[in-house]
């Protein structure tokens, strides 16, 4: 009976499909149209904003700014993204550095060619948030060529923002999906979990296993969406920023976190962490599911589907 | 199966996870709260209405039908995708369509109604809305109770405005409306203020609201001139979640109209100066399927002794999720003023009173009688931004339609048709 109460408005954003669905007896108000395309139009704004793709975001006229010697002043919104950033800097002990996008120049994964070490050796100066001048009010990249890069959480970010539009407008089941970070805004409407599958990294629109969730979000950082195999080694877009290699520990991490942009962050993070990820995701307090290099599954019991953040959301 | 409590769950959330779940907008600040809306809409309409009477005899109003329009306040149930009405036409008239002179767009034959409105969200805490309606009425006058020499063919316009300021602050909600009216003949100002409270769990909302009308009244038959009629309404309320997929409202107003309730153009029509209403209603939506049952009943009562009962059913069913059809029935039934007089069998004279009473009419919309609504609403989101619908409502109504008691004798059956077509787009 319920499952006929489902609606669902897919666009395209953030260079990923994006899905927006909501179930239950207000799927069909008219309010629930107006409340999925705020929830879009939340997506779009966040991509328009962080993009580093247009030229007009707050985050390209940083880059180009880069180098110079005045701040690019910074609005409320965007501080306050940078502040996580920096704090997640600390956290990680320097692992997640939005400025690592310079090595991204150097690592060409279209052609599978490893970066010659001079080269490499160049642009890692760039990478150093750290030495990054900035305050709520503005914003200076010391050295021309350094660029801050958004994607390890602003689509995340965005998830849980577009949830947020929907639950304020009284929707609670369904989910936001945007290029597979998913943010939950409560189980079905019999109050039976959503099924999330997570991808096999190695057997593309493979599920390697389902987890059965009520609330929160899931994302999952792996090596299997932009990488180059070469001599049997896999190089992922995952890279290092203080040796600008590629990470090789995991296949992929999955977390299940309250929002989205914890569980983004967390999940990058720990794939960055390598064999110290299972002791910093448990420091964090998370469900999480980890397939080594070998294919080994490590984390979450797997027999235990019930994965639920819930448990953490209420402690919050 | 295993434990249920993940192994790798800490019994503490770590600093990142709390830092993300600080920043605005990640966490929902509260699942229900009433936001002020973060789109703009803006909508125009065009709607129609026509009818015809066979026979002689006077235009009685469309009552139960129109009964929505002649209010300073009306309650929506919330769910409905709309915060409280807005203000529509503030004559006071009256609930059941029982007005006095404010009620005379209904004593044509064919009016049509382009409108525009609005609503521009101001911030995170306040909205405004408003909307214009221009009425061009024109057709035939009845040729029967009507004692406006030589109008056998009229044409009148009537301009209409409202505006309603709303603030959000959290689990409450003030709102001001104004609005005003105007015809050649009537002009009508109105203020209202409504505020909404809801439980912290947001399963119950109560609403209180209070509307004034000034209305001056100015006849083209100088019958009276600049006569005046105030009205005062109250309304309390209380919107109740049952159940996720239970809906139910209560409210109750209390309405005095002050001053001229005669209608100007009926001949011998003398009311009384004032009129207490009260207006119990309780309403139910319920959802199964993807379809919405809307169930409505509402009583009404004044010191006219007019005694009427309306039900509304409607069934909103979602042929695809861009593609709505709402067929609606209504009954409305009611009991004569205690003034109201049965038109004479010698159709060649004007009704008048027997005798010297102290109160006569013969306005139909006093009589006793029952009338039914048939109609059918269609909505289609063409984008996700712009919407379009359609409605048609007919509606008839008889005397021997009248439900407890019998209705007044003499009196024809009148059919009358109602259009709607809109388009929205949301910014």
């Amino acid at each position: 009976m319920s499952r006929s109460q489902d609606r669902s408005l897919h666009f395209r954003a953030m260079g990923s499909p994006c899905l927006l669905r909501v179930a239950g007896p207000r799927a069909n108000l008219p309010s629930t149209l107006r409340a999925l395309a705020a929830a879009q139009h939340e997506v779009e704004r966040i991509e328009r904003r962080y993009s580093r793709y247009r030229a007009d975001s707050i985050v390209s006229r940083i880059n180009a700014a880069a180098g110079s010697s005045s701040a690019v002043p910074l609005d409320a919104e965007t501080a306050m993204l940078l502040g996580f950033a920096d704090r997640l800097f600390m956290e990680s002990d320097g692992l997640f550095d939005i400025t690592s996008g310079a090595l991204r120049r150097v690592w060409d994964f279209k052609s599978a060619r490893l970066p010659n070490a001079q080269a490499l050796a160049a642009v890692l100066p760039l990478v150093n948030w750290a030495g990054v001048a900035w305050d709520q009010h503005g914003i200076r990249l010391p050295l021309a060529g350094m660029e801050l890069d958004f994607g390890g959480f602003g689509k995340e970010y965005a998830a849980d923002r577009a949830a947020s539009v929907l639950m304020q407008a009284g929707l609670s089941h369904g989910y936001v999906n945007l290029g597979g970070d998913l943010r939950l805004l409560g189980p079905m409407p019999d109050g039976s979990p959503w099924r999330l599958g997570i991808a096999d990294p190695r057997k593309a629109a493979a599920v390697r296993l389902g987890l059965e969730v009520h609330h929160g979000a899931l994302t999952t950082s792996g090596d299997y969406e932009r990488f180059f195999e070469l001599d049997g080694q896999r190089y992922c877009h995952i890279l290092n920023p203080r040796s600008g290699w590629p990470v090789q520990h995991w296949q992929s991490i999955s977390v299940l976190a309250p929002a989205c942009l914890a569980a983004g962050a967390l999940s990058t993070v720990a794939m960055l962490k390598g064999a110290d990820a299972p002791a910093f995701l448990q420091s964090q307090g998370v469900a999480w599911i980890g397939i080594e290099a070998s294919g080994r599954l490590h984390g979450l019991d797997t027999h235990d589907r019930q994965a639920d953040a819930s448990h953490a959301t209420e402690r919050l | 199966m295993a434990a249920t409590e993940p192994k790798s769950m800490s019994p503490l959330l770590g600093s990142i996870v709390a830092a993300a779940c600080a920043l605005p907008g990640v966490m929902p600040t509260q699942a229900w709260a009433e936001d002020a809306p973060e789109l703009g809409v803006i909508s125009f309409k065009l709607s129609g209405y026509r009818d015809a009477q066979l026979g002689q005899g006077g235009r009685p109003g469309t009552a139960g039908a129109a009964s929505e329009r002649a209010s300073a306040l009306s309650a929506k149930l919330i769910g409905d995708g709309q915060s409280l009405s807005t203000i529509s036409r503030a004559s006071g008239g009256g609930f059941g369509g029982l007005g006095g002179g404010g009620e005379n767009s209904f004593e044509r034959i064919h009016v049509t109604s382009p409108s525009v409105y609005a609503l521009v969200p101001l911030g995170r805490q306040w909205a405004a809305e408003g909307s214009l309606t221009v009425d061009d009425v024109s057709g035939a006058s009845p040729a029967y109770y009507t004692d406006m020499k030589g109008a056998s063919n009229m044409v009148d316009r009537r301009k209409a405005g409202d505006l309603k300021l709303t603030h959000y602050a959290g689990r409450q909600t003030y709102a001001l409306g104004l609005s005003h009216s105007k015809e050649s003949d009537y002009l009508s100002n109105a203020v209202s203020a409504e505020a909404r409270f809801s439980s912290e769990d947001q399963n119950t909302t109560f609403n209180v609201g209070l509307g004034l009308t000034r209305d001056t009244i100015d006849p083209t038959t100088k019958i009276v001139s600049n006569e005046k009629k105030r009205t005062t309404e109250a309304q309390f309320g209380i919107t109740q979640a049952l159940s996720p997929i239970d809906l139910v409202q209560a409210s109750f107003t209390f309405s005095r109209a002050n001053g001229y309730l005669n209608d100007p153009y009926k001949l011998n029509d003398d009311r009384p100066r004032n009129r207490n209403a009260e207006v119990l209603q309780l309403r139910w939506n319920h959802w199964f399927g993807g379809s919405a049952l809307k169930l409505a009943y509402r009583l009404y009562h004044d010191s006219f002794s007019v005694l009427a009962h309306t039900i509304d059913l409607g069934l909103a069913i979602p042929f695809s999720p861009t593609f709505t059809i709402t067929p609606a029935f209504r009954y409305y039934t009611q009991s004569a003023a205690n003034f109201y007089a049965d038109p004479s069998a010698l159709a060649a004279v004007y009704p008048g009173p027997v005798g010297t009473p102290a109160y006569f009419s013969a306005d139909q919309r006093l009589s006793a009688f029952g009338a039914i609504t048939g109609g059918m609403k269609a909505e289609w989101r063409v984008a996700s931004d712009w919407t379009l619908d359609a409605k048609f409502d007919f509606y008839q109504q008889k005397s021997s339609y009248r439900l407890i008691g019998h209705g007044s004798p003499g009196l024809n059956t009148l059919n009358a048709g109602m259009w709607q077509l809109g388009l929205s787009h949301s910014f």
